[in-house]
């Protein structure tokens, strides 16, 4: 077993890859966790194992810039949100929160704040260029950051939070986020023609807000298929 | 927050109106300085009740600085405090800002808008907090409320 370091105050794991996956192995065959590992007794992480293991919704984060490719992932229950972060040195932080923090760490992530406002015009880009600017390829990226230069942008920010819809079809919902010097874009598509249009940091807390189901309808999804509904309704 | 009845408020010296939802809740203002002080009814499941506060200092500096003051004092004085938004407004006619954050109350996320303008060296600050996970749904209710906060009379903040 690799070293697993638990922040006692916080309840964050500092671990790797391999040490998480044999957690999450424990927590689903219903292993005493702190048997694996002593910092997996902590009550936070036990909580945010459970939502690993039976996630009602799932988070993925994808940011890249010129030189670094980051994958981040969430899981989440009504009662707790478990994020797996990837560090720059590539070891994981494993944290468990109320999912109302879900937008705060997303924010932080991002270092989100004030930006440059002022007149900024929307910039044409193809749908499927969006993947090529968090492609794990630092020249596929390259070239994506290249062809919307227009925005000044030097990250981009890709979240998606997904979830057995209807007859177990995958469904989801998501955002993409520019930054840079221009200021912040969000992708919009519109009769399907793919823009990034300027926005603001309340843009960005706003949708943020708004991607995550609120906790009556994370608490509904547990009632059954028959129950699921689209969190966009709420 | 669009079809919310909305009921105007005058502080006791008559300074300045501001508009709220008709069922928020005014509690006894705590002096001169903190002339208004309302929140929502109380939900019944506990948690945190959107709510909003009126400040008005005496301000002896420029509208930037008291602002860079305030921007300076703000992560020190509220828990996990994360500045998101800043916005160039008018407030009752006069330079202000609108700032956008979010921070932790008793262990719950929520959102702080704050408008802020400076009128006749008196600051007048209107702040907003409610739970993180509402903020979508109230963002433009909150907005239309701040931009009804009007200065009739700076008066004396003492």
């Amino acid at each position: 077993m690799n070293k697993v370091e638990l922040d006692e105050q916080t309840g964050r794991l500092r671990l790797d890859r391999e040490a998480f996956e044999r957690l999450v192995g424990a927590a689903s065959s219903g292993t005493e966790t702190g048997e694996v590992a002593e910092g997996a007794r902590h009550p936070k992480v036990r909580a945010g194992l459970e939502a690993v293991v039976e996630p009602v919704c799932r988070l993925r984060v994808t940011m890249a810039d010129g030189e670094r490719h980051t994958e981040h992932e969430g899981w989440l229950t009504p009662r707790a949100a478990a994020l797996l972060l990837t560090s720059p040195d590539g070891l994981l932080d494993f944290l468990t929160v109320a999912p109302e923090f879900v937008p705060a760490v997303l924010a932080r992530l991002m270092r989100l704040g004030p930006r440059l406002r002022g007149q900024r015009s929307p910039v044409g880009v193809e749908e499927d260029a969006l993947d090529a600017l968090v492609d794990p390829d630092p020249v596929a990226r390259g070239e994506a950051f290249a062809a919307v230069s227009g925005t000044g942008a030097s990250l981009a920010l890709k979240v998606e939070l997904v979830w057995d819809g209807r007859d177990d079809e995958p469904d989801g919902r998501g955002l993409v986020v520019l930054d840079g010097q221009g200021g912040l874009y969000a992708f919009r598509l519109s009769d399907g023609v793919g823009e990034l249009v300027p926005v603001d940091g309340s843009f960005v807390w706003t949708t943020f807000c708004a991607l995550l189901p609120d906790e009556a309808t994370l608490a509904g999804w547990l009632s059954g298929p028959g129950d699921v509904s689209d969190p966009a309704t709420r | 927050m669009a079809d919310v009845d909305l009921v105007e408020h005058r502080d006791a010296a008559d300074r300045f109106v501001l508009s709220l939802p008709a069922d928020w809740q005014l509690a006894d203002s705590p002096g001169p300085a903190i002339p208004l002080v309302a929140a929502e009814p109380a939900a019944g499941h506990g948690g945190i009740r959107s709510n909003v506060v009126v400040t008005v200092d005496a301000v002896t500096m420029g509208f930037k600085d008291w602002q860079l003051g305030n921007d300076e004092l703000l992560p020190g004085a509220l828990r996990e405090y994360q500045l998101l938004d800043l916005e160039r407004v008018t407030v009752s006619g006069h330079e202000g800002v609108r700032r956008l954050a979010t921070h932790t109350v008793e262990d719950r996320s929520v959102t702080m808008e704050q408008w802020a303008g400076l009128v006749d060296q008196q600051g007048w600050t209107v702040t907003f907090t409610v739970p993180t996970m509402r903020y979508a749904a109230m963002s433009p209710g909150l907005r239309a409320l701040a931009e009804t906060f009007t200065v009739i009379a700076p008066g004396s903040t003492t």
